[in-house]
């Protein structure tokens, strides 16, 4: 591409004109002409108003107790999460649903000092409320799955549950523990990202 | 380095939600405008600080932690972009995702100013380009790099950025 295709091919470039061969030609052409980058410089510089943007914009809503909650099945660094036999039968069962999440949760390093702390009553319900709406959704989009594909999800939900309740069970015996804590709240997310899958492959058929 | 990092960095995650404080209006604004959805905006800004608790330990403090974390939302956001065709899974349960799956041209909830709407709208390439060259301060060499396209398509996406929103300004 010479100087001059490439000047008059600008305008179309900027427009979205050009087939995906002329616009990868007018980037590389920008690659090797200091010149025509230059000009394309000139011809177009930054739009009115850009120093007053804002630098600080809050989110609509407050994100923390979201972000807490993942913080809190997380644990931190360094050092490993003492898991009882039993908990590794639980993570086996949500690892035969899901494969890879829980394996992070377990067997992420612990905390070094005071762990974030665990409120699993009301993370269970938070988690408990959105799993409500989502199975309402995915009843709805049930029409839309194969049986096959619904049989699939609904199998594995039901080990998600089994393994939810026998790990609630156990921190029920031993509230202290913040390994179970995690694993409940761990889980809750796999539900809830189960039901949001499937509910989105509702959607999509 | 601060005492709330140092502490945050212990594991205190009173301190790091101090931290969150401070700095999640300026971490948010970046993913806004990446992100151009508002949607996508929350679960980035979510993604970030996670990565951050994640990652804490390894902050020695040679550079602000705002600009860390400013680093740690381009990463996120350009690692979402790259995973693109798996479909994301969202924060919000809702009974219609359709609502989630806005077209890039439709303005984002919470961007009320022209320009802002004008970013929001413009093509996705061309919004990040611009976002990290003319509001971030990044360089085009800088932006290849971390895009992983040629620093002459950087260029070229910028020229389009500036172009369209000029034309969008002056509607």
């Amino acid at each position: 591409m010479t100087c001059r295709d490439f000047e008059a091919r600008a305008d179309a470039y900027a427009e979205g004109r050009l087939s995906a061969r002329e616009a990868a030609e007018f980037e590389a052409h920008l690659d090797r002409c200091a010149a025509c980058a230059s000009v394309l410089e000139r011809a177009a510089g930054t739009p009115p108003g850009l120093a007053a943007l804002p630098r600080s914009i809050e989110p609509a809503v407050d994100l923390w107790p979201a972000i807490h909650g993942r913080l809190a099945s997380m644990g931190r660094p360094p050092g490993r999460i003492a898991v009882p036999r039993w908990g590794l039968a639980a993570a086996a069962l949500l690892l035969i649903a899901l494969s890879s999440g829980v394996t992070a949760v377990l067997l992420r390093p612990a905390p070094r000092a005071a762990s974030a702390t665990l409120d699993i009553s009301a993370l269970e319900a938070q988690y408990a409320a959105v799993s409500e709406d989502l199975t309402g959704a995915l009843e709805k989009a049930r029409s839309r799955l194969e049986p096959a594909t619904m049989a699939t999800i609904e199998r594995n939900l039901r080990i998600i549950d089994i393994a939810l309740e026998e790990t609630r069970q156990a921190l029920a015996k031993d509230p202290g523990n913040p390994a179970l804590g995690q694993m409940v709240v761990a889980a809750w997310r796999q539900k809830v990202d189960l039901l949001r899958r499937a509910t989105t492959l509702g959607a999509e058929s | 380095m601060t005492e709330l990092v140092r502490r945050a960095q212990a594991g205190d995650s009173d301190a790091f939600a101090a931290l969150y404080r401070a700095h999640v209006g300026k971490v948010h604004a970046l993913c806004l405008r990446l992100a151009g959805d508002a949607h996508d905006a929350a679960d980035l800004t979510q993604d970030v600080f996670v990565r951050a608790w994640e990652s804490l330990a390894s902050f020695r403090g040679e550079s602000a932690l705002g600009s860390w974390l400013h680093r740690l939302a381009v990463n996120a956001f350009l690692g979402t972009r790259r995973a693109s065709t798996r479909r994301e899974l969202r924060v919000f349960a809702v009974e219609d995702p359709g609502v989630l799956e806005r077209g890039e041209e439709t303005p984002a909830p919470g961007l009320s100013m022209d320009l802002e709407q004008a970013i929001a709208g413009l093509p996705k390439g061309a919004r990040t380009v611009f976002v990290l060259h003319d509001i971030e301060g990044y360089q085009h060499e800088e932006i290849a790099r971390m895009t992983g396209i040629a620093s002459g398509t950087s260029k070229a996406q910028l020229f389009r950025a500036r172009r369209l929103l000029r034309e969008a300004l002056a509607r």
